[in-house]
């Protein structure tokens, strides 16, 4: 009894987590996260070459040490910044895309993972990391395509929950580090007195507003598992939430985690971007590109005067 | 991989048995791995470590505090060090503070690093770590001293 019972809830997993998803959504976002890879590297990421230079500082991570990866220096970083978006604008192309895609998995964690070793570790791409891990898997997938599969269906539903993740395991780090009294505490005041813009720095005249800020985003990020189970126009409802959210951070502390925001947008069918550019461009429409037989289009000529007449 | 006809008539690609049963190991693994992190782990298992920013307790009445670092270069000018002037976020600082609390001298790699990424400015003789208390009460702040906490000299 007990056995079925956890073979059911399995098997509704695995149902769940695999649901088939369309080919064309994986196409579009990996023009996003490719493409991002140079934004990433060059402006958003810590400068990790001139980190390279503090030698006395570098602390390499577990991951370093279980591969016994070198020092990293100046030259070397200096490549992998380079080398990183390369080869992600090949992978963005779409050709080859297990190849490239996995190059730059390997290149953008060994960039991330040497950025992390001096000292403090960000949580903003956790996504990020994951959908370059997981876009590889689904192997060819064309713009536009509507085609439906389990392959793209993991994929995304893997970015969508590590996107999840990030705010709901915040919470459990909250509990864990700052305890069950986070929110009453002032946090908020700490953040913007240590990196506020000059609009956040307003908010240090309304404290109160501060502490509800600080129960909203507490029970925000407690109930954001909400999010992988919406449907329709919610979806669109819970995307604006959470982008809202990253942009309010933006203009009062100066923190977007801009890797994790490119990966929300997996929630959105956007696989209709392509169909709707084909559309307004007068291309292939997007029901030429679904795998199903084109409809015949019969000569005109010879049956026209047909039986029903 | 085979190809079937969905509900709506589009084609679903299945995944074969195989690749199904890696998938799920795969996500059950890293599953495992980033609730240990969240409950158990540190920054060191990256990226499968705890989110902890901004996860501390700051007291809603009593002081909070920030970190800074200050130099004095050759012309006896005081700066405040950036990560542009170095490549060291004030993360990475504050991150390491114990280190560089325990070894004062590590702040001469910050002002090397200075020197080689700004050449030609008036290089740090001297490198601080400062921090700023604030007093808060009711998250309203009302009272702010500085103390160094940290200090190198140039030999």
């Amino acid at each position: 009894m007990r056995r079925d019972a956890a073979r059911a809830v399995t098997s509704a997993i695995s149902r769940w987590w695999l649901a088939p998803l369309p080919l064309g959504r994986i196409a579009a976002l990996r023009v996003g996260v490719y493409l991002f890879a140079w934004y990433d590297v060059f402006v958003y990421s810590p400068p990790v070459p001139a980190r390279a230079r503090v030698t006395g500082a570098y602390r390499p991570l577990a991951i370093e040490r279980f591969l016994h990866l070198p020092t990293p220096t100046h030259a070397f970083a200096s490549a992998i910044q380079i080398a990183v978006p390369c080869f992600a604008t090949l992978a963005a192309t779409g050709r080859a895309p297990r190849v490239f895609g996995w190059i730059t998995f390997v290149l953008y964690l060994d960039w991330i993972t040497m950025g992390d070793s001096y000292g403090y570790v960000a949580h903003d791409r956790f996504a990020f990391i994951v959908a370059l891990a997981v876009l590889p898997t689904v192997g060819a997938a064309r713009r536009g395509d509507l085609t439906t599969s389990e392959r793209a269906g993991w994929a995304l539903r893997c970015i969508e929950v590590a996107v999840v993740a990030t705010y709901f395991l915040s919470v459990c780090a909250k509990l864990r580090f700052g305890g069950i009294n986070w929110a009453n505490g002032s946090v908020l005041t700490w953040a913007v007195l240590r990196r506020g813009t000059p609009l956040g720095r307003h908010l240090l005249h309304h404290p109160t507003l501060l502490h509800i800020s600080q129960w909203g985003l507490f029970c925000a990020e407690a109930l954001s598992p909400i999010v992988l189970f919406l449907r329709g126009r919610w979806v669109y409802v819970a995307v604006g939430a959470m982008l809202s959210f990253h942009l309010i951070s933006h203009e009062t502390i100066g923190i977007s985690f801009l890797p994790h925001v490119v990966c929300i947008f997996a929630f959105l069918p956007l696989e209709r971007i392509a169909t709707r550019f084909a559309r307004t461009a007068g291309t292939t429409p997007p029901e030429a590109l679904l795998r199903r037989p084109p409809r015949q289009r019969r000569p005109a000529m010879p049956e026209q005067a047909s039986p029903a007449r | 991989m085979a190809a079937e006809q969905g509900v709506g008539g589009d084609a679903v690609i299945r995944l074969t048995s195989r690749g199904r049963t890696i998938r799920l190991l795969v996500t059950v693994a890293a599953v495992a791995l980033l609730l240990y992190g969240t409950i158990a782990g540190s920054d060191d298992m990256f990226p499968f470590g705890p989110f902890h920013m901004y996860s501390r307790y700051y007291p809603a009445n009593g002081y909070v505090t920030g970190t800074s670092v200050q130099a004095v270069n050759a012309a006896g000018r005081q700066v405040t060090v950036t990560e542009a002037d170095t490549g060291l976020a004030h993360g990475d600082i504050e991150g390491e503070l114990k280190a560089f609390e325990a070894n004062p001298s590590r702040l001469a790699s910050l002002a090397a690093a200075f020197h080689r990424r700004h050449p030609t400015a008036s290089p740090f003789v001297e490198v601080r770590i400062v921090q700023q208390r604030w007093q808060v009460k009711n998250r309203k702040v009302v009272g702010r001293t500085t103390a160094t906490l940290v200090d190198w000299h140039a030999p």
